[in-house]
């Protein structure tokens, strides 16, 4: 070999253009526009249609009107044995919903989510306390504790969202203790370190990224969990206090008149189930989506 | 805080180097690193002392379980290690905390073996450059944006600022991280198994940037690899590392034509495609068995197990780090060439005949 | 070499269709292996190395389009349904993978899954299953081979994994073992253990051999002939001595080139290529012109068909490098 070629360090980069986005296959949009879709649909109709279009009122309706079918002028998901339109208690039982399953959500996320990210990150004392602290939450069964709560509070749907946050808020903090844990880790967390990034400014931007995508499809799923609880303390009594709508309690009214008047059981029962399961489809569609390719 | 430590008598000093007159960059006194497990303690590093000189490049070659990964973490105290000295720039880093270590060890950088790895996937380019510059709040943002764009443009990777980690090859990524390692002017880079798992072209691509690097920015480097032809190729000196001691040190030519160790030597035997494996046709395999435990680690030298010359005196007596040549030197009772030694040494040791 | 080739494929292609673009991993691969012979087919990642010999033994994911033949003493492989393939893989070709870690059942003891082995393709009993566990383990240089058949993979170093891989492989004597990146996790020492262990069976066994490595250095060593891949085709092969001396194609050379040199005195400057390997998308012309220094405008037009221009050196190249020169 003669000499070696004149040193060719860095030539120019034979640099494909900015990859483009894996093209997703069209079924993987789908899997998540269409509950979404259907979510905020229901969503909408329950908090803007009854202030866009004129609903009767959910409660204090005319006995005169009890008991319609559906379809009936004026009511399109009839009455209820008390004169109450179905369709706007269905409306505005959503809301109660949506709100309960939404906050208990959020704050199970922020809180739980913080001390999780806290325990994994700094381990040791921290991590043993805040563990402690969460497993005595987790161990208490769930209705016993709302029933507890309701009883001692009263029931209100501040109180249910106190009741629910109980669970949420270990939960949360178990998932992003896990997965603080695997993160902290890697390579990556160690490179940061030595960067000279301080603690705060690593959960911040180094652990809090990269565990939200987790965070947020279990926090969906939770929604779901959320509401049926919520239907079931309601369904026991212990959650929104009557006549106030919501799912779970009209379902439990309509127990009296099952054999005729059915719609008034299974027409809650059919939102409640539609809406929890297009919360688990679009759980489960992002996190395909946003796994670790 | 501590003065320099003192000087080594036996480790290699290079006398050819024309810095040898300054103070050394690094010296590493009795590194000491050890984990509990519940098999037992493993010993990862046991006692190693070793300097690096401005400008230079010291290699450490070790195969799996030498220690040499965790002697790297040690040097930067992720975690710190369990015994002995890192004098950086005359500080021990050992004797730090908090604030005081994050400003000793300014200087003091580290390129990883895996690319991704080492880049936070949820972040863009221009942001894990600059990373080290925000922490050590370098500068305001103009500065900083400035300065990404120098380094970006000193890796070849100008046009790529926006893009994440995953957008980009093993090599543009590991190239992020050296710029990313050059952000504060480092004097020193640990680069541990830095191309190890590029592919070879692209390997020598980054290579080359080292180099370059080197003598644009008066760098040291101390590089870690388990390829010992890599690792000469790289390096003024090179250091053998088995088992969580230091088998050899030396100028690289040196320890390439006369290794004195026979783990030197078998490891030279056993590069294939090497002049020494071509002379016999193929690699012979001079060592036989299994690598011992670091948990168990065996007394005595620690590659008597394994060394075709080990006698009763391997066992009972651990040999120790000795200068058998201006810059050369070797722990092991039967070094394979028999050098003449400095007056001062006890000159009975050599050439004494083995089993 | 005029015998009748063990392996024989022909104009072999994988094409794995994901979300995006077809990515074609093994565009037209064609060449023999015979029984006794070693073989390397190097390459980096992406060149489609591993692939083609996935393909053979029929071990790729139902999204990877397979056509063309690999015929094994006659008997066409591609296109075969698992069962049938099943009586193939093992008797005839067995494959030893990169990380013994991940290729071991880390639950189960070490003599029970070469025995199992022993068992999928010989209708032996247990008892005679376990012995022949501990002859395999014999035949692979195990030092105390009955008391490593009570261990779990965990136990064992890398390098005694890597021996029970091939036992394993071993199980019912193939004609043809095949070693995809065999030696890449293992220390050098141990490396040359296990290559001299292949070559010792090889040759106490008859079999044909196919390293497929990244190291050039390495098929050097140990291989009599050399197939060099690059994004999924073959772009030169010849016979181990020969390549070494008369490299032809630029992408082999400049391999050759960048490979780490004891000899090469420190802070040696490397002439190095640029770029990366196309990922997928074929470019009109030589895949290689992108990057190669040697690349004229026909190089881009029409990609070079692969050629016996030399007895026995077959390279796919409009300029090859001239014998002698840089």
């Amino acid at each position: 070999m003669s000499a070696p070629l004149p040193d060719i360090l860095l030539p120019p980069e034979v640099t494909a253009p900015k990859p483009p986005r894996a093209r997703r296959g069209w079924t993987q949009t789908l899997k998540i526009a269409i509950p979404a879709g259907l979510l905020i649909l229901i969503a909408a109709a329950c908090f803007l249609w009854p202030l866009v279009y004129p609903v009767p009122k959910p409660v204090g309706g005319s006995i005169l009107d009890a008991g319609l079918p559906p379809f009936s002028p004026g009511h399109l998901f009839g009455t209820d044995p008390v004169g109450n339109d179905i369709f706007s208690r269905i409306l505005y039982g959503g809301r109660v919903s949506f709100e309960v399953g939404f906050a208990v959500t959020a704050i199970g996320l922020v809180i739980g989510g913080l001390l999780g990210m806290v325990a994994g990150y700094w381990g040791g004392g921290v991590d043993a306390v805040v563990m402690r602290v969460l497993d005595v939450l987790i161990a208490f069964p769930a209705l016993v504790l709302a029933l507890v709560i309701a009883e001692g509070l009263g029931p209100s749907e501040l109180h249910v969202i106190w009741a629910l946050s109980v669970f949420s808020i270990p939960a949360f903090g178990r998932l992003a203790r896990a997965a603080t844990l695997t993160l902290r880790g890697q390579t990556f967390m160690l490179a940061a370190r030595l960067a000279g990034t301080r603690g705060g400014r690593i959960l911040a931007r180094h652990i809090l990224p990269n565990i939200m995508p987790q965070l947020l499809t279990f926090g969906l799923l939770g929604v779901g969990v959320a509401i049926i609880l919520e239907g079931a303390l309601s369904f026991l009594g212990l959650g929104i206090p009557l006549p106030e709508p919501s799912w779970g309690s009209m379902i439990a009214q309509g127990q009296g008149t099952l054999s005729t008047q059915p719609e008034l059981v299974l027409i809650p029962s059919a939102f409640l189930f539609v809406t929890v399961v297009a919360l688990n489809l679009l759980g489960d569609a992002l996190r395909e989506r946003w796994a670790i390719t | 805080m501590t003065a320099e430590a003192s000087p080594l008598p036996q480790a290699a000093r290079p006398a050819a180097l024309p810095e040898a007159a300054k103070p050394a960059l690094l010296q590493i006194r009795d590194l000491v690193r050890e984990f509990r497990t519940r098999t037992g303690t493993v010993h990862a590093v046991s006692g190693v002392s070793f300097d690096v000189w401005p400008g230079e490049t010291l290699g450490i070659v070790g195969e799996t379980g030498s220690g040499k990964s965790t002697l790297a973490r040690s040097i930067l105290q992720a975690p710190r290690p369990t015994a002995g000295a890192v004098v950086f720039r005359g500080t021990d880093l050992v004797t730090l905390r908090g604030a005081r270590l994050l400003q000793a060890r300014r200087q003091l950088q580290m390129v990883f073996q895996d690319p991704f790895g080492s880049l936070d996937p949820k972040w863009r380019v221009r942001d894990l450059v600059a990373e080290p510059l925000v922490a050590y709040k370098t500068g305001d943002r103009n500065a900083r944006r400035q300065r990404v764009g120098e380094l970006l443009e000193m890796v070849g990777l100008a046009q790529h600022g926006g893009r994440r980690p995953r957008e980009l090859s093993g090599g543009q990524a590991q190239r992020v991280a050296i710029a990313r390692a050059l952000a504060l002017s480092p004097a020193l880079i640990i680069c541990d198994e830095a191309v190890s798992s590029l592919d070879v072209l692209i390997q020598a691509q980054v290579l080359n940037l080292f180099e370059r690097l080197r003598a644009e920015l008066g760098l040291s480097y101390l590089f870690i690899a388990h390829d010992l032809a890599l690792v000469k190729q790289v390096s003024d000196r090179v250091a053998v590392m088995h088992l969580g001691k230091l088998c050899e040190v030396g100028p690289g030519e040196a320890v390439y034509r006369q290794p004195l160790h026979p783990y030197t030597r078998a490891l030279l035997d056993s590069v294939p495609g090497s002049a020494q494996a071509q002379a016999q046709a193929r690699a012979t395999a001079t060592i036989r068995g299994e690598p011992p435990s670091p948990v168990h680690p065996p007394s005595g030298c620690r590659f008597r197990t394994r060394c075709p010359r080990a006698a009763q005196r391997c066992a009972d007596e651990e040999p120790g780090l000795r200068e058998l040549a201006t810059g050369h030197s070797v722990a092991c009772h039967f070094p394979l060439v028999p050098m003449a030694c400095t007056p001062d040494r006890s000159a009975e040791k050599i050439g004494e005949t083995p089993r | 070499m005029k015998a009748e080739a063990l392996l024989q494929v022909q104009d072999l292609r994988v094409t794995f269709t994901g979300r995006g673009q077809p990515v074609h991993a093994v565009d037209g691969v064609s060449y023999r292996v015979y029984a006794g012979q070693t073989l390397a087919i190097v390459g980096e990642s992406g060149s489609g190395k591993t692939v083609s010999c996935r393909a053979v033994m029929g071990l790729l994911p139902p999204s990877a389009m397979v056509t063309g033949s690999a015929r094994i003493q006659g008997t066409e492989l591609i296109g075969l349904s698992d069962d049938r393939l099943r009586e193939h893989r093992g008797t005839d070709v067995a494959m030893v993978f990169q990380d013994p870690a991940r290729s071991l059942n880390p639950t189960m003891r070490v003599g029970a899954q070469i025995a199992e082995a022993v068992r999928s393709h010989r209708p032996v009993s247990k008892a005679q299953a376990r012995q022949q566990a501990v002859d395999l383990l014999r035949l692979v240089h195990m030092a105390l081979p009955e008391r490593r058949c009570a261990e779990y993979p965990h136990q064992l170093s890398g390098g005694m994994r890597q021996r029970v891989m091939i036992a394993i492989a071993l199980a019912c004597r193939p004609r043809l073992l095949i070693a995809d990146e065999a030696t890449t996790a293992l220390d050098v020492t141990t490396q040359a253990q296990i290559m001299e262990l292949l070559l010792e069976l090889q040759a106490e066994l008859g079999m044909a051999l196919m390293l497929i490595s990244h190291d050039l250095g390495l098929a050097a060593a140990y291989a009599d002939e050399v197939i060099v891949m690059y994004a999924g085709r073959i772009v030169e092969q010849a016979p181990a001595a020969r390549l070494f001396g008369h490299v032809r194609m630029p992408y082999t050379q400049a391999l050759f080139e960048a490979i780490p040199r004891l000899e090469r005195p420190a802070h040696s400057l490397l002439p190095v290529i640029g770029g990366q390997p196309p990922d997928g998308a074929m470019p009109t012309g030589c895949s290689f012109a992108p990057r190669c220094r040697r690349a004229a405008d026909d190089c881009r037009a029409a990609a070079p068909p692969l050629a016996e221009h030399e007895p026995g050196h077959r390279w796919a190249c409009w300029h090859p490098v001239k014998p002698g020169a840089a």
